[in-house]
């Protein structure tokens, strides 16, 4: 009885339970050793604690989104800071987010927001094509996604499984930019080529550096780790002489109903300054500010020199519920 | 009086840990709209498209299960009869496989055998075969097989290690006198622990059919990557139960193969007290054939994912980068796994003897009904956990804002797992031995403590140690329902994955191996210490 009674004690002082004091809670699929600094810094700056929930890379657990659906009677999270921007329009069409529209957002490019403020985009990745300088000359490199197509490329290309993540919201934009039949064939085309599909973005990443594959579509984070790893490899901005490619802001949203409203408010406040996009510039993910003139390194583009698909994120939501069907078919899943 | 309480807790315990997550989400699954609704189960029963995603699932376990059971029974037979040099060193070292995320030896393995990896050259050179097809072999089914099989091995080697050294020397003595070792080996040996190892099979088995980091790795089209496809791509937590449903089906089925098996047969092999001088085999020519053997399984197992860690790594520094990010994650996971290990084994202590000991008539259905929960995907329990536990209320949210909320996790997860590693030890102990302590007056827990436990110490170290790995590796329930600053190791080194420099992701996939290969040292030199003063007590 007596070890019963120690044994309880014990396990009972180990029990840290989270209670509400002056804090907020966010959950955030933004790679951890890219959102956590900023985090810290605004930890420090308003003296209110953040306790962050950080994802997975999300072909390797049924992470954040999945557990933000399942809490949504009982919110614990006071925001979401996506890494995408089709993954807060899914929160916001199933009406687990609130409206706010920050103040620090007024000099964020209309597109990148939502005007209902359900939504606020800031700092942005981009689809790019990677490819391995070892293997391919400067004059062979491809300049469009759909160069991929030609038999030049047959079991050369590598893409990330379109059911997934970014990959998925690419393809759900280009059916939105070509429309559905011409979207169709490109992929059919491209499967006909052998592209080979794997389970993520820094897989492609992967293949191309090791030479597997001559190139691969994927996102300019996953290609900067890459280029300063020092592979062999370089970046194309494809289709710039045509519709562009896909442009992939961060966003936040504040979750309804959750506990801490008011911190929420002022957390959301401090991702949308301009001190958080140039944080997020000079990191080693290199995103690219919304704002024209914030500093970033020379190797960064800004928004305004590269082309971007013209979609609206909620649109691209709304088309990947549509295509999903296709592209289970596609994938072989 | 004392036993009917005790056993009828530790069955509502399990009840509700493990059961009610799971029947809610299955429940959830066929309730759409406010009626009944069996849409999910007839597309996958009875349309045919999930017939060949089933046999992949089926092939893949299979396979894998036949690869580590060659291994594991071989290894588990040299670590505890014979005397090969290193033999600890070995033992160690072949929980490093099972402490690796399968993901990383998958990398490793893609990487050497993949178009332009080293052994991909070497083996085309040598062997005459083209760079694609080694390429397509490591991305086919059976390459997954291949990886995942030296990722389990070491549950199998374990098993059938301790049930060896369970084994009363008195049985092998009786048989040499009359046949060679190899005779007795052959005819009264293995015979004798067949539930052991028929019991490590299983757990492969239902381990390969629930994996998903291999399959996803290498998309190979199984049942988890549906689920995980329905999951994450589709938000359809729904279908996603469902389509965990044949995982139970195939469960039952491979039960009842066992039951029919095992049926009638008894093997109740323990003396009057623990074995201590098992017999042990001294032929040159089996250790030679050992050694080489264990350098074979060290090479491939561990040699080769540690080499590939090892080597991404280019400075010191990052280690010191690793250890700072992994700190809080280190403390995190010995601490939950050191109490889950202990719960799961104390509990499944308890529900293996209800499902092995205890005379009733729903003795058989209450051990099938135990493990076919082992089967259900972790993110389908993790979601489970979040609809039971999230709720309004001082009660669950202390819970589901605690550590506690990922102690029930472990224990929904792997309650099936440890008791049926006991059940499979209790199975050894003649029931005599406890009807002679109640005759002397002894109540039920004395007979407990002076009896069975002593008896089971070897099995109860086992699922400890079996528990302890698993819970410090959980991935896919704990990142649904961890409470923020609760992060555990694998959490930390899956969310530093994506864009954090390889260095440092091999750097902390070290540190893991390290930090869980520590406490388990400990822990195997004072359960050692332990036997020997047990033996010394009851000699």
């Amino acid at each position: 009885m007596k070890f019963i009674a120690i044994t309880c004690t014990i396990l009972f002082m180990l029990v840290k339970v989270c209670h509400a004091g002056n804090e907020v809670v966010i959950y955030t699929s933004e790679d951890k050793i890219f959102s956590e600094p900023i985090l810290q810094q605004f930890e420090k700056k308003t003296g209110i604690k953040v306790r962050a929930i950080f994802d997975t890379e999300e072909t390797k657990s049924t992470g954040l989104i999945n557990r933000l659906i399942a809490e949504k009677d009982n919110p614990q999270a006071d925001i979401f800071w996506s890494s995408d921007p089709a993954r807060p329009a899914l929160l916001d069409i199933k009406g687990m987010t609130t409206s706010y529209i920050s103040t620090a957002s007024t000099d964020i490019p209309a597109i990148y927001k939502d005007p209902e403020g359900h939504w606020t985009g800031f700092s942005a990745r981009a689809r790019i094509i990677l490819y391995n300088t070892n293997l391919l000359s400067i004059d062979e490199k491809p300049l469009s996604i759909f160069d991929l197509t030609k038999p030049a490329w047959r079991g050369q290309v590598a893409i990330a499984n379109p059911l997934f993540g970014t990959t998925a919201i690419h393809i759900a934009a280009l059916f939105i930019a070509l429309g559905d039949e011409k979207a169709k064939k490109f992929m059919n085309d491209l499967k006909a080529n052998g592209v080979k599909i794997v389970s993520s973005n820094s897989e492609v990443k992967r293949l191309v550096a090791r030479g597997e594959v001559k190139a691969g579509i994927t996102d300019t984070d996953d290609a900067n780790v890459a280029v300063r790893e020092g592979s062999a490899v370089k970046i194309v901005y494809p289709d710039e002489s045509g519709m562009g490619t896909l442009i992939m802001p961060n966003m936040v949203c504040l979750i309804k109903n959750s506990p801490n409203q008011e911190n929420g408010k002022k957390l959301i406040d401090f991702l949308l300054s301009r001190e958080v996009e140039k944080s997020l510039a000079w990191a080693p993910c290199a995103q690219m500010p919304l704002r024209y003139d914030v500093r970033t390194p020379a190797e960064v583009y800004t928004i305004n020199a590269i082309k971007g698909i013209s979609v609206d994120y909620h649109d691209v939501a709304k088309k990947l519920e549509e295509i999903q069907e296709f592209l289970k078919q596609w994938a072989g899943f | 009086m004392q036993k009917q309480l005790t056993l009828s807790f530790s069955f509502t315990f399990f009840l509700c840990l493990t059961c009610l997550p799971i029947v809610w989400m299955f429940g959830n699954s066929i309730y759409e709209d406010g009626s009944f609704s069996f849409d999910y189960y007839r597309d996958i029963l009875f349309t045919g498209r999930y017939v060949k995603i089933i046999a992949n699932s089926l092939i893949l376990a299979s396979i894998t299960t036949m690869l580590s059971a060659l291994m594991g029974v071989s290894a588990g037979f040299f670590l505890a009869k014979t005397n090969l040099p290193l033999k600890s060193f070995f033992k160690i070292c072949f929980f490093i496989p099972l402490i690796i995320p399968s993901y990383t030896i998958g990398i490793a393995w893609v990487n050497l055998l993949g178009k332009s990896g080293f052994l991909n050259t070497q083996l085309a050179h040598y062997l005459h075969l083209s760079s694609e097809t080694i390429s397509d072999f490591i991305y086919s089914t059976y390459g997954a097989a291949f990886i995942l099989s030296i990722n389990l091995f070491p549950v199998i080697m374990l098993v059938t290690e301790y049930s060896l050294k369970n084994l009363s020397p008195r049985f092998e003595e009786s048989g040499l006198v009359t046949g060679s070792s190899f005779h007795v080996l052959r005819r009264i040996t293995l015979p004798l622990i067949t539930p052991a190892i028929i019991s490590g099979i299983m757990i492969v088995f239902v381990l390969s059919l629930s994996e998903f980091g291999i399959p996803s790795l290498l998309q190979i089209n199984v049942l988890t990557t549906q689920i995980f496809t329905q999951f994450s791509a589709f938000y359809n937590e729904k279908a996603a139960t469902a389509i965990a449903f044949p995982l139970i089906v195939i469960t039952i089925i491979i039960i009842i193969f066992e039951y029919i098996y095992l049926h009638g047969k008894s093997f109740e092999i323990l003396g009057r007290k623990p074995a201590r001088n098992s017999i042990q085999y001294h032929n040159k020519w089996l250790l030679v054939g050992g050694t080489i053997f264990f350098t074979f399984v060290l090479f491939i197992c561990v040699f080769i994912p540690l080499l590939t860690l090892i080597l991404n790594i280019r400075t010191l520094t990052s280690f010191h980068d690793a250890f700072l990010l992994a700190k809080k994650g280190i403390i995190n996971s010995i601490q939950f796994s050191s109490i889950g290990a202990t719960f799961l084994t104390f509990a499944g202590f308890l529900l293996g003897y209800l499902s092995e000991k205890v005379q009733f008539k729903l003795k058989n259905s209450t051990s099938t009904f135990i493990w076919i929960f082992f089967a259900v995907p972790a993110t389908v329990i993790g979601i489970g956990l979040i609809k039971l536990y999230n709720r309004p209320g001082m009660f669950f949210q202390n819970v589901y804002g605690s550590l506690w909320i990922i102690i029930i996790g472990y224990m929904a997860r792997f309650l099936p797992l440890s008791t049926r590693i006991q059940t499979n030890y209790l199975k050894q102990i003649p029931y005599s031995l406890e009807e002679a302590g109640s005759t002397t007056g002894a109540t039920w827990f004395q007979v407990l403590g002076k009896i069975v436990f002593p008896l089971q110490f070897n099995g109860i170290i086992a699922t400890w140690l079996i528990c302890f790995i698993f819970c410090i590796g959980e991935l896919g329930t704990t990142i649904l329902v961890y409470p923020p600053g609760h992060e555990t190791l694998p959490i930390t080194l899956f969310t530093i994955m994506a864009n954090s420099p390889d260095d440092i992701v091999s750097a902390l996939s070290i540190i893991i191996v390290f930090m869980t290969l520590l406490p388990l040292g400990i822990f195997l030199s004072i359960s050692r210490y332990i036997t020997r003063i047990t033996i010394s007590v009851t000699s």
